[in-house]
């Protein structure tokens, strides 16, 4: 920069109030903060957060549920009981009718010669 | 908390009331009285902002931005007025330089004074904050809501142009 330039610059760096009109300056400022102190900063969570907080989290357990629901109700409703027997018996053999039932007394044979009591 | 929060703002305060008086004073145009009271008007308001409890990372930066705001807003009201008719308006007084220990300086801070005025207000507002207060670009860039490479060309600028008013040659 120019020398004649930087001579006025740093002139201009040295221009200050006057020590009578900082005086005036600290005294307004000092009485300005007294008039306006720091307002009450709460520690404590802020009612509409929690208000917020509460209902978005409700919202999401809703969800939840909902979705657990429609994988519960995707899923095809298998007999539990029933693939255990399978596997370690093996199927169960369930006797027909013809099995169970005893046949028929046969008629007794005649023997010639003899009676029927 | 709050006695923290004083203690910072007074040191702030302290530290950096020459320096905002200095950027109001260059770029009104001069009017020590005028500049005072934006000088006040602007620690007011930071410390009220600072009490509603807001959070301010650089206090500094925020006195600037306030300082210039106020500057800016009393430009508005003066809408039929052009600048150059209210620096015209304003009598800039050697002896009022607020320099008495030192009467050498009254001449050149008049000159600085008045070649500042010549120039438009963008210019003026840079100049200032680079030369005067010693901000760097991207400080000015934070305050004026720039981005620094825009006020990088800006100083530059100016920079010429104050040269051109001051009759020195652009190297």
């Amino acid at each position: 920069m120019n020398d004649k330039l930087e001579n006025l610059i740093s002139a201009g760096k040295k221009m200050n109030l006057d020590k009578s009109e900082k005086d005036v300056l600290d005294n307004a400022v000092e009485s300005y903060i007294k008039a306006n102190p720091i307002a009450h900063v709460p520690t404590s969570i802020p009612m509409p957060f929690v208000v917020g907080l509460v209902i978005l989290t409700g919202l999401m357990t809703l969800f939840l549920v909902q979705d657990q629901e429609n994988l519960i109700s995707d899923i095809p409703r298998i007999n539990v009981h029933k693939i255990e027997e399978t596997a370690t018996t093996g199927p169960k053999i369930i006797p027909t009718a013809e099995a169970t039932t005893t046949p028929p007394d046969k008629p007794k044979q005649k023997i010639p010669g003899t009676q029927e009591p | 908390m709050g006695n923290r929060i004083e203690q910072t703002f007074l040191e702030t305060y302290q530290a950096n009331t020459d320096a905002l008086f200095r950027h109001i004073l260059f770029r009104i145009g001069g009017d020590r009285d005028k500049a005072k009271d934006l000088l006040q008007e602007t620690f007011c308001r930071a410390w009220k902002v600072l009490a509603g409890g807001k959070e301010i990372e650089n206090l500094r930066a925020y006195f600037y931005r306030i300082a210039h705001n106020l500057i800016i807003d009393e430009y508005g009201k003066h809408k039929n007025v052009s600048l150059e008719q209210m620096m015209e308006e304003v009598e800039f007084d050697p002896a009022d330089t607020g320099s008495q220990s030192n009467p050498g300086l009254g001449a050149e801070i008049t000159e600085l004074q008045n070649a500042i005025n010549k120039l438009e207000q963008e210019s003026r507002t840079v100049l200032v904050m680079r030369y005067i207060d010693d901000l760097g670009p991207n400080e000015i860039a934070n305050i004026l809501g720039e981005r620094a490479n825009v006020i990088s060309v800006r100083i530059n600028r100016a920079t010429k142009a104050l040269k051109k008013v001051l009759h020195i040659e652009n190297e």
